[in-house]
């Protein structure tokens, strides 16, 4: 179908309509300007690419924001455009500057939160949590297989449903809840380990977290 | 829901998963069950850590003012016609609506969709070489006259496979052009309905545009071959492309 049979051509839109459209956009897709960088950070691990990939996401979001389903989730809608470019652009460059650099531990800067020792053989799960650095995640989700990164950040860090996840990742929802699930393990699991380097936690402290259950309940 | 359920089940319910009825029984057993109330405490406390302790890049300085250029410098993009045609559209213009609506609900064109599934796919390529290479690689692997589409200097093959489109043999090439990924699927057209939502003239030749999901399809049909060009590429650089594919 000819769109000149339906609709106007862009060039004979109003100012008023286009400024309509591009406030518009501000109120529902930058505002998650912070969010997309974020996501873009975790994915590239390099501030210009984090850029690029953000700016990239936002112009296309723009170009397409007629095909945005108003009443669905924006910030969704944003996150999938991001992870498609993210695919397409970025991947390899990112994979290949891994394999190059062989990630070495991360630099563990951040203020620590003091900590009894005496409590960490009380409780130590509560002790790794509560000594935990805001380097110590960084470095954690850092470590995290991509797939698993961006359903964790998604869910814990953004707060997306299963379904948006899924919508975002293009899986299934089954898969989103066993990324989610190895993910979150995988995550605990090295920060416990950070915690036994830093001498919160001795060795013989650590219990796998947080299972344990079902041979203690009954 | 028993204990030996809590591991495969607490992170569906602390991430707010659950129906009314399975949260309840969740709730249930909780309050009768010490260890697995544990169990549960610790995951909560585990995600409202994560949520805390993650740092939250800043905003590198300039990347908000950057970005609001980049966007002043695109065309803006058409309204948002169902929401501005309800609220603005006086009662007159209703049958004009409808047609709005059935514009806007159009389906893709399957070739639209395989096209853009293909191209985020990421598959990885059979052949590489020189056009001419490629070309004869395909001449015994697809049933009808494959042409790779003319490209200006500035692109370059990567490489391509087999693939099939609605059951048929295609051809599938990726192409770098100034850095931007292109793929191109070669199709026999015959009995399959070229359609978008808009056609534009290049020379003789009527392409089809379209788009989903933020990349730009462009169809179009030369001697019995079809071709579908996919890429993140605004569309006035899709129509250069495909009008150096067609030139006579």
């Amino acid at each position: 179908m000819d769109e000149r049979a339906v609709l106007p051509p862009t060039s004979m839109l109003s100012p008023r309509t286009a400024g309509r459209t591009r406030e518009q956009f501000e109120r529902e897709a930058l505002v998650h300007l912070d969010a997309l960088y974020g996501l873009a950070t975790r994915l590239t691990h390099d501030p210009r690419d984090a850029e690029d990939l953000v700016q990239d996401t936002l112009l296309r979001a723009f170009r397409f924001f007629d095909r945005f389903e108003e009443g669905t989730h924006c910030k969704a809608w944003l996150f999938k455009i991001l992870h498609n470019d993210f695919i397409n652009k970025y991947r390899r460059r990112v994979r290949d500057r891994e394999i190059a650099a062989q990630l070495g531990p991360g630099e563990g800067a951040g203020a620590t939160v003091s900590h009894d020792a005496a409590d960490a053989a009380r409780d130590p799960e509560r002790a790794i949590l509560d000594g935990v650095l805001s380097s110590d995640v960084q470095r954690a989700l850092d470590s995290l297989p991509e797939e698993f990164r961006v359903a964790v950040i998604l869910s814990d860090l953004e707060e997306l449903s299963y379904r948006e996840i899924a919508d975002v990742m293009e899986c299934p929802i089954g898969t989103v809840m066993s990324r989610l699930y190895r993910g979150r393990r995988l995550l605990q699991q090295a920060l416990r380990q950070y915690a036994v380097e830093r001498g919160l936690l001795r060795d013989a402290d650590v219990i796998p977290f947080p299972s344990g259950a079902g041979d203690k309940c009954k | 829901m028993t204990c030996g359920d809590i591991d495969r089940f607490v992170d569906a319910y602390l991430d707010g998963e659950f129906g009314d009825d399975d949260r309840a029984e969740m709730e249930r057993h909780l309050q009768t069950c010490a260890a697995c109330a544990g169990v549960a405490q610790r995951h909560a406390a585990f995600k409202a850590t994560l949520r805390a302790a993650a740092p939250r890049p800043s905003l590198p300085a300039g990347l908000r003012a950057r970005i609001d250029a980049a966007l002043a410098k695109v065309p803006p993009p058409r309204p948002r016609w169902r929401r501005v045609a309800v609220r603005y559209a006086p009662p007159a213009a209703a049958a004009a609506l409808l047609g709005m609506l059935m514009w806007s609900t159009h389906p893709f064109s399957p070739v639209v969709e395989d096209a853009i599934a293909k191209h985020q796919r990421d598959l990885p390529v059979e052949v590489t070489g020189r056009p001419d290479q490629v070309r004869a690689w395909f001449a015994d692997k697809v049933g009808f006259a494959f042409r790779p589409p003319r490209l200006p200097p500035n692109s370059v093959l990567r490489g391509a496979r087999l693939a099939s489109l609605r059951e048929r043999d295609a051809a599938y090439l990726v192409y770098d052009v100034d850095g931007e990924k292109v793929s191109v699927l070669v199709f026999d057209p015959h009995d399959l309905p070229l359609e978008a939502r808009r056609t534009r003239y290049v020379g003789n030749h009527q392409v089809y545009l379209d788009g989903a999901r933020g990349y730009h399809v462009a169809l179009y049909r030369d001697r019995d071959v079809g071709y579908a060009f996919t890429s993140d590429m605004d569309e006035d650089r899709m129509i250069q492309l495909v009008s150096t594919a067609v030139a006579p």
